[in-house]
């Protein structure tokens, strides 16, 4: 989950897989947002060295790579917390309760939207509807979905994650 | 109360219903086999005109109609696209199928391929369904091994692929255009029309973008017939329709009916009622993009007519309740907030139009606000609507215009006293009981 970038570029694995997506779609480009995921998931946000590595393999800019990176809500150019927590703000999710948990979450971390904990287990986020409206509030940890989550089922969440 | 009818919700509930064998004791792929085995590919396009579907989506564009412009020699590449980037507030309908019969979609994309030669085909699906796109892909793997996905399926001569591209948070790539530059590696951005898809869509090729509840409707056209499916409910959305209950409802989840179930037979019959045993207030009842409705504008039916008389349309069937709790400039607030975020920025009026509106509405609700403040808004949403590559502008002008002219005492009592109405002070929410 965080690797530096020159741990991932000698990674064979990692190598092998991106060899995989190059093949997966009718053009190769198409593999980008998959590549760009596949880098998260293993260093936790997208670096330079890494963006200037899937430019050459797509054989693309690497100014069309940062481009991408920076339009989509779920990339990250810089290092991020362990653990992402993105709390549902809009208005169903809303109705349902959704101020309250957040503002349940940003006291117990001590964190404000976009902040990290200092001993960089958790980031903070806001993020827009989550397309499960009947079972709001809703958050993400990481890739999982939570929902009808109180402050007091948050803290016995958290507590499965290090 | 209307007759109940399933056709999408059929499965789900059934046991392992996103797998392969249980799906196919259902019934999965019948309608694929007969349509391949018994059909012409123009006898099936003319069941779906015939059906008279209606695009899910949002829009409402006739399906069969939208098929039928792709270009119908056999060699030239076409594509099929599935828009599974549901990110449409108060939508959640999508999700459903996807996580509990995925077999449906693939069916009624392949069944749609047939219809029009379709070289291959694409699921979009947003980001953030990290288990959808788990589910989905496992199903695509699955209908390869039973010969329902790659070369000459079933012995038909149909060779048809789907490519599953996971999408990374962006409410903008559920545009169809958006969509087709997030499958080609590129930034989200919508592209002028014309060209329009059926022309020049994915890479440049012919395409078709349909939604995932559309598609999920075609194979009980092909089984049951076309002329059958355009009797069922309204005239002019036929067919059953996903409708999501959400907000200050008792009993909120997902509801398959017929489109001429009324809007208050929905809050009350199927719904159970207003949270909290509150008065209503408004509803929002086709996603936040659509006109919202006061508490006496629900004796309607839930189709295109009936949506019309007060003002408002069916949208993607997502229906947000409010109770007299809720501060309706912070509602506004935060919808218009959303539009703001997701704005692509390439066009001026959108870009900065919603980010003054955003401005303004919280100036408003923040006890801020100035006398002439509802005007300027609604000259701003005249200076967005119908002046932007896509219809992201209009989608954010929609529910501002529409709640200061129902509820412009409410933005005013907000700029006069500086605060909001007592009865808003604790809103309802799940928390409150």
């Amino acid at each position: 989950m965080t690797k530096s970038s020159n741990e991932l570029l000698s990674d064979r694995e990692f190598l092998r897989k991106i060899e995989k997506l190059k093949k997966l779609y009718p053009e190769e480009k198409s593999a980008l947002l998959a590549m760009l995921h596949l880098c998260q998931s293993e260093m936790g946000y997208i670096s330079l060295e890494i963006q200037e590595f899937i430019a050459k393999e797509l054989k693309l800019s690497p100014a069309h790579i940062k481009g991408v990176v920076t339009f989509y809500e779920m990339f990250f150019d810089k290092p991020k917390g362990r653990n992402l927590i993105q709390v549902c703000r809009t208005l169903p999710c809303m109705l349902a309760g959704g101020e309250i948990l957040f503002e349940h979450i940003s006291t117990k971390l001590g964190i404000k939207e976009g902040q990290t904990t200092s001993d960089g287990k958790w980031t903070l986020m806001t993020v827009e509807c989550l397309a499960c409206c009947d079972k709001g509030p809703a958050i993400m940890i990481n890739d999982t979905l939570y929902t009808r989550v109180s402050p007091r089922e948050f803290d016995e969440i958290i507590k499965d994650y290090r | 109360m209307a007759e109940v009818e399933k056709i999408l919700t059929s499965r789900i509930g059934t046991k392992s219903s996103s797998d392969i064998d249980s799906a196919m004791q259902n019934g999965a792929y019948e309608a694929l086999i007969k349509a391949l085995t018994k059909m012409t590919p123009e006898q099936v396009l003319n069941e779906v005109k015939t059906a008279n579907l209606k695009g899910r989506g949002g829009a409402g564009f006739p399906a069969g109609i939208k098929l039928s412009f792709l270009p119908k020699d056999k060699k030239s590449i076409k594509y099929l696209v599935c828009n599974a980037d549901e990110s449409e507030p108060g939508t959640f309908k999508d999700r459903l199928l996807i996580e509990n019969d995925p077999h449906r979609i693939l069916e009624g994309i392949i069944i749609a391929a047939y219809a029009v030669n379709a070289t291959s085909g694409f699921i979009y699906i947003r980001g953030e369904m990290a288990s959808g796109a788990k589910i989905l892909e496992k199903a695509i793997s699955q209908a390869y091994e039973r010969h329902f996905l790659g070369k000459n399926i079933m012995g038909s001569g149909l060779d048809f692929d789907i490519y599953l591209v996971r999408g990374a948070g962006a409410y903008i790539c559920g545009e169809e255009t958006a969509l087709m530059n997030s499958i080609e590696g590129k930034r989200g951005e919508p592209r002028t029309k014309p060209p329009f898809p059926a022309n020049y869509g994915v890479y440049g090729k012919p395409s078709n973008v349909n939604n995932v509840e559309t598609y999920a409707n075609i194979p009980t056209i092909i089984e049951k017939g076309g002329s059958w499916y355009s009797k069922i409910g309204s005239q002019d959305t036929p067919g059953t329709r996903l409708f999501g209950l959400s907000g200050h409802i008792k009993k909120p989840g997902i509801y398959e009916l017929k489109s001429n179930v009324t809007l208050r037979e929905l809050i009350y019959d199927f719904g159970g009622g207003i949270l909290g045993d509150k008065k209503l207030k408004a509803v929002i009842p086709g996603g936040s993009s659509v006109p919202v409705l006061k508490a006496d504008e629900i004796n309607v039916t839930m189709d295109i007519q009936g949506l019309k008389k007060v003002g408002s349309m069916p949208g993607s069937g997502g229906v947000i309740v409010l109770n007299e709790t809720v501060c309706i400039v912070k509602a506004l607030l935060n919808l218009i907030t959303f539009y703001e975020r997701e704005s692509c920025g390439q066009c001026t009026p959108c870009r900065e139009g919603t980010h003054f509106l955003r401005l303004l509405i919280e100036n408003i609700e923040k006890g801020e606000g100035v006398e002439g403040d509802c005007e300027k808004i609604l000259s701003i949403c005249k200076n967005i609507m119908g002046r932007t590559i896509c219809p992201l502008g209009d989608a954010a002008v929609m529910p501002v215009e529409s709640f200061i002219k129902k509820f412009r005492d409410e933005f005013e009592f907000h700029i006069k006293e500086k605060r909001c109405l007592p009865e808003t002070f604790k809103m309802t929410t799940i928390f409150s009981e």
